[in-house]
């Protein structure tokens, strides 16, 4: 209510201010004084009246707009810092749910009339909790409106009072707008300080349940298995290792890649080097669309048309493998795996997942698939990046100077081979700077994985198999309530800043090499 | 007003661009209401000159004035000088002629505009309309003022610019070789103008051509770029009436200048 | 002297086929090249096919007609008129007996029981509550006793009435076939597509909140990045002094761009809802976390724009006393604003197929109703796909998503195509 009255008035007062500050610097002027002269206009002041009012109504509607804003963004968390100020040391022993039961309580006789707390919270410690939040209270509804207009104020009464005609309202105003615009420019330097410190916070509040050597060294990734610190019930040891993830994220790229690369790379050759212009008017269109589709997309046709189609492909590869010309090749060559992982258990070691005991030989070879491959989603991302790598490979060939292409082809070169000897070394640092950017959008790619990736983080290389990846998992903790305070919502968190600086430095890393190889042809 | 007062007034200029002088120690007035020419070879700093004189250097990073330029006895490098003013009292006409991409008549008319010239819609008309006639546009444009200033012939194009720089009613304009991207015919029409506008304003031009020198101007700056060894301690070799310095010039540079030896 | 070692090297024979062998290389390395396009063409033909073949099913629908019987010794066995009663009943029920009757099917008994529950699959989740409306509506709660406060639906007990059903799963289903002959079962166009609301029956969904959330999540996103990536990019082109922080500036605007896009959702998740306490949900936050996204994007193409202005026109202005600013927003800023609207237009085409970032900002879609204020919660088209994406109903799963994608890549054509078309026409002029 306060809120849109005091809105009301300040906007108000900012339209007045335009109109009062012409009048006022134009009405100061005398009548004999000099007009235009290298200090003044024709109206006899130092800048145009417009200024001296949009001067004025900058004045007033800056420094309280902006008291407001701040107030009204942290406010929110501020009484949960108040809260937490005044609460009793005792309280941070307490579970997070009689934490959670205590802090409502507070708030609730906060906002009640006497303020007085019921039940056995009554006349402890808490009390002064309440009082700090009663305050609180008292200003967000009242405080904040008195200081804001007492602000406007005396705001509105010095810039009057200097609205003089000698005063410079056009540097005043090109002042004010500098300090906008720097402060626009700075917003790029807020996103990022938002970024770590929001994951740091989060991350590090994890870290103080969960062990950092375990989360990187651990070799199984089971946030489901609880771990429910709080609420009431043991902890049950929620996993959270992260090498399954990453293994998995790995296999993922690995695949991705090896279907963007070459196809990018062969594709953006292609159209620089050889397509006539009506290929190149054919084709250009398929990689700005494919550059175009979102991601969400592609990852329902991974999971929806792309994986059957693969476990079709599979069954008719097993229907193969199996007819009798083929099938003692294939049987020879899986026993043979057998034979070596049995030498191996033989002679003491271990297998991925095998108990020490000597492995069964096969009779028949099957490729097993599951609903989810890595296969499918991996090959779906490296389609969605083949335009990336794509258009990257083409600015790396087009930076290589013609001097070198004519010089190739002036020795007697073939075309082909001034590109493979010539140009494609040439451009090498460039490819490989937009490969590794290629590689951090990879990672990075949410979608695609979240719908035909698996959400089991299985510890495995098979391409048909399942696996999960990071983002897979920063999905899987964050949909649902979002407990900021609680240790999945915090995992994920941790994982976000593991993702963040992996993706940093590979951009800071391909940057800087795309750069170097700039300079060098510049 | 005498006739032969000094309108600007320069004691001992450099101007440097990052370190690198590129006018040294020049001194001279400039009279009012008289046309003076800057002639030189290229690069000797006749462009960087003039633009010190209303302060264009200004938004060249690194470059910097020292010295004393005044206008009508005021230091215009003077701290608590307004730029806008300045340029508002010494205007300026460019080697290209920069039409904005607006109407003939909102090209005449932004000036006025940010120096509020005007009160009501008919005063700024008024002001339009003199202004294209001083400089000789009006008949040519005056059924097609809301029409693309940049669709102008490039002669048209710059008395459009010249016609946009009397409008804010200086008192200096400063012209950088105004006529050499121009044609003999067009280059004609703005000679004959600088002659007109001589009358009511005091006007420098940058010229590479000697016989425009001769034709359009009152006083000849002769600026050659000394390197920093030779004896003298100026870029500015001769000034003085446009006829000594082409007919009986002082120095020896000048007057191989003029006769064509070199430049 | 270079001696030629072997001889064969001086035979012209030898060279000619030397020569071929060369040129056969390239044509394979050329046909690589052709090999690689048609790799990345069919995937896209692919995606597109399948998006088309089971979007446009999406766009079908098919119907059960039959003629119920609101008999009344089911729905009020005691006659007592009690209209809470009579909402109790389960009105699928209704619906059953006539279409076991149709196929031939025991309405008691073991034997067919596997082929009545195949029948009911056919129903639709909204059949009871349709038919329930028709005798019995609630318009409001009392505010006293909070009961529900129900009007008759119209329909009177006894009465006989040809409703038309929602089918679900027809595809899969054994009698589709037979009740489509018999005219119990027949195929139209899927209007609720456009004028519903998201939800669980795949014969209710639609679209239209998705479609009004996402149009309010641009506008949120737009305001937010449109004005700050433009002054930001003004000020790095013309006014930024050459120091340390605008170095900074610089170095953090590049890194943006390349932070994967699920980190702006924790980070939107964290600052937007749990520090500033903005509603989760709503195309208020979905908007500002998505104008994360469009920011380095807009700067990048604005700072272009800018820089490409001819300098005379800053020049001019200058030489007539403008100050710099007023030389900026009269001529450099109007003079670039095609190249950065084309470029705001690029991207909000990326922030309108964004799905990860709002997810986890709670745009999930639990709501129904349409969003009328950037304050309700409300889903988005891209989540609108992921939620249907997330359906145990086939409809829903494979075909109505791809409808909801044909949609949203319809929007994306028209966005890219009115970039396209400015970038076109100012590079015309
Ligand atoms: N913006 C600038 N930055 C650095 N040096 C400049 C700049 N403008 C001119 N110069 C240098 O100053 C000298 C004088 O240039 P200028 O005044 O343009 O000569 P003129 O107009 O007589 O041909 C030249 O050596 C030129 O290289
Ligand atoms: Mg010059």
């Amino acid at each position: 209510m306060l809120l849109t009255l005091f809105l009301a008035v300040l906007l108000l007062v900012t339209l007045l201010g335009y109109f009062v500050g012409q009048r006022r610097a134009l009405s100061a002027v005398r009548a004999d004084q000099a007009k235009r002269s290298l200090s003044t206009n024709n109206y006899g002041l130092a800048a145009l009246p417009g200024f001296y009012g949009q001067r004025l109504a900058y004045l007033v509607f800056i420094p309280p707009f902006l008291l407001l804003l701040l107030w009204w963004l942290f406010e929110p968390r501020l009484a949960d810092l108040l809260i937490h100020w005044n609460l009793p040391d005792a309280v941070a022993e307490a579970t997070r749910g009689e934490q959670v039961g205590i802090i409502s309580a507070i708030r609730e006789a906060a906002s009640s009339q006497g303020g007085a707390l019921s039940g056995d919270l009554a006349g402890g410690d808490y009390q002064a909790a309440v009082s700090a939040l009663q305050a609180l209270n008292w200003i967000n509804s009242t405080g904040i409106y008195l200081l804001l207009a007492a602000l406007l104020l005396v705001l509105l009464v010095l810039g009057i009072a200097s609205s003089k005609p000698t005063f410079r309202a056009r540097k005043a105003v090109e002042n004010w707008n500098r300090w906008v615009m720097f402060a626009a420019a700075a917003v790029a330097i807020l996103i990022t300080v938002g970024i770590v410190m929001s994951l740091l916070f989060q991350a590090l509040s994890f870290f103080q349940a969960y062990s950092w050597l375990d989360f990187l060294t651990g070799t199984r990734w089971s946030p489901g298995g609880a771990f429910q610190r709080g609420y009431g019930e043991e902890a049950t040891g929620g996993v959270f290792g992260v090498v399954p993830l990453i293994t998995g994220t790995l296999l993922i790229v690995v695949i991705a890649m090896s279907v963007a690369v070459p196809v990018g790379l062969m594709s953006a050759i292609y159209l620089g080097e050889y397509a006539s212009n009506r290929v190149r008017a054919f084709a250009k269109p398929i990689m700005e669309i494919l550059a175009g589709i979102p991601t969400v997309v592609y990852g329902l046709f991974a999971a929806l048309t792309f994986t059957p189609w693969l476990s079709a492909g599979v069954d008719a590869l097993n229907g193969l493998l199996n007819l009798p010309v083929l099938k003692s090749v294939t049987l020879l060559i899986a026993n043979l795996f057998v034979a070596l992982g049995n030498v191996v258990i033989w002679l003491g070691g271990t297998v991925s997942g095998s108990a020490p005991q000597l492995m069964a030989y096969f009779s028949e070879v099957r490729l097993e698939t599951g609903s989810d491959i890595a296969l499918a989603a991996g090959v779906v991302m490296g389609t969605m990046i083949i335009p990336f790598v794509a258009s990257l490979s083409d600015d790396a060939i087009r930076a290589v100077p013609d001097s070198l292409r004519d010089g190739a082809l002036g020795l007697g070169s073939t075309r082909s081979e001034m590109m493979r000897r010539v140009i494609l070394p040439a451009a090498l640092p460039g490819i490989a700077g937009g490969i590794l950017l290629a590689v951090s959008r990879a990672i990075g790619e949410t979608m695609i994985v979240v719908m035909a990736a698996g959400s089991f983080a299985y510890l495995t290389f098979n391409p048909l198999g399942s696996v999960s990846t990071f983002t897979v998992q920063i999905n899987a903790l964050l949909t649902g309530d979002l407990d900021f305070g609680g240790t999945k919502v915090q995992a994920a968190f941790a994982i976000g800043i593991f993702l963040f600086f992996i993706t940093l430095a590979l951009n800071t890393l391909a940057l800087a090499i795309v750069r170097r190889f700039r300079e060098e042809y510049d | 007003m005498s006739e032969d007062q000094v309108r600007m007034s320069c004691r001992n200029v450099n101007v440097a661009y990052s370190g690198n002088l590129a006018i040294k120690n020049v001194s001279m007035d400039i009279m009012s209401k008289k046309v003076t020419a800057f002639i030189g070879p290229s690069g000797c700093g006749k462009s960087t000159f003039l633009r010190a004189l209303n302060r264009m250097n200004d938004t060249v990073d690194g470059c910097e004035v020292t010295g004393e330029i005044t206008l009508d006895g005021n230091d215009i490098y003077a701290k608590d000088m307004d730029t806008v003013f300045l340029r508002q009292w010494v205007g300026m006409v460019f080697q290209k002629p920069n039409p904005f991409p607006k109407s003939i008549y909102e090209n005449v008319a932004y000036g006025p505009r940010i120096h509020g010239l005007f009160r009501t819609k008919s005063e700024l008309d008024d002001i339009v309309e003199q202004s294209l006639i001083g400089a000789g546009l009006w008949d040519e444009v005056k059924d097609r003022l809301r029409n693309p200033g940049t669709g102008l012939s490039g002669g048209q194009q710059q008395r459009l610019c010249i016609a946009r720089a009397i409008a804010v009613n200086p008192e200096v304009i400063l012209m950088d070789e105004p006529a050499s991207a121009l044609d003999p015919i067009a280059t004609r029409k703005i000679e004959e103008l600088i002659h007109k506008l001589a009358q009511n304003y005091t006007i420098v031009i940058v010229t590479h051509s000697m016989a425009q020198a001769q034709r359009v101007a009152d006083k000849t700056a002769f600026f050659y770029a000394v390197p920093l060894t030779e004896q003298d301690n100026s870029n500015l070799i001769e000034f003085g009436d446009t006829k000594q310095i082409f007919d009986n010039p002082v120095d020896d540079r000048t007057r191989q200048y003029v006769e064509g030896a070199f430049g | 002297m270079v001696q030629i070692i072997d001889p064969k090297l001086k035979d012209a024979d030898y060279q000619r086929a030397m020569t071929l062998r060369r040129r056969n290389k390239g044509k394979r390395f050329q046909a690589w090249g052709i090999a690689a396009l048609a790799v990345a063409g069919l995937m896209l033909a692919a995606l597109l096919y399948s998006i088309v073949s089971n979007g446009v099913r999406g766009l079908m629908e098919d119907r059960i007609t039959v003629e119920v019987y609101f008999d009344p010794e089911k729905i009020d066995p005691r006659d007592s008129g009690d209209l809470a009663v009579m909402r109790m009943f389960n009105f699928d029920t209704l619906v059953y007996p006539v279409l076991y009757e149709a196929l031939d099917i025991k309405a008691r008994g073991r034997s067919d029981r596997d082929k009545r529950r195949k029948v009911k699959q056919l129903i639709g989740l909204g059949a009871s509550n349709q038919l329930r409306e028709m005798i019995v509506r609630q318009v409001g709660v009392d505010p006293v006793t909070e009961d529900p406060i129900l009007v008759s639906g119209g329909t009177q007990l006894g009465e006989r009435v040809t409703v038309e059903l929602t089918a679900l799963s027809t595809a899969s289903n054994p009698y589709t076939q037979t009740l489509r002959e018999l005219g119990y079962l027949n195929t139209r166009f899927n209007g609720d597509f456009f004028t519903g609301v998201n939800s669980n029956d795949p014969g209710y969904y639609g679209i239209l909140d998705a479609l009004v959330g996402s149009f309010w999540t641009l506008l949120v996103c737009f305001l937010a990045s449109f004005p700050v990536g433009v002054l930001a990019a003004v000020y790095l082109e013309e006014f930024a002094p050459r120091n340390l922080i605008t170095d900074f500036i610089e170095v953090n605007i590049n890194n943006l761009a390349a932070v994967p896009s699920i980190v702006f959702g924790l980070m939107g998740a964290f600052v937007f809802i749990y520090v500033f306490g903005m509603p989760g949900g709503t195309a208020l936050v979905g908007g500002l976390v998505l104008s994360l996204l469009t920011l380095p994007t807009i700067i990048v193409a604005a700072r272009a724009a800018i820089r490409s202005v001819p300098g005379s026109y800053r020049e001019a202005a200058l030489g007539l006393g403008a100050s710099r600013q007023q030389a900026m927003w009269s001529f450099v800023l109007p003079s670039a604003m095609p190249g950065i609207i084309t470029g705001t237009i690029i991207g909000l085409a990326g922030a309108l197929g964004e799905t990860a970032p709002l997810l986890f900002i709670g745009m999930v879609g639990f709501q129904s109703g349409i969003p009328l204020t950037p304050l309700d919660g409300t889903p988005s088209l891209a989540v609108g796909v992921f939620n249907a994406f997330g359906s145990q109903f086939d409809e829903l799963k494979n075909q109505l998503s791809n409808s909801t994608i044909i949609v949203l890549l319809v929007l994306l054509m028209l966005l890219n195509g009115t970039a396209a078309y400015l970038r076109y026409r100012s590079e015309k002029s």
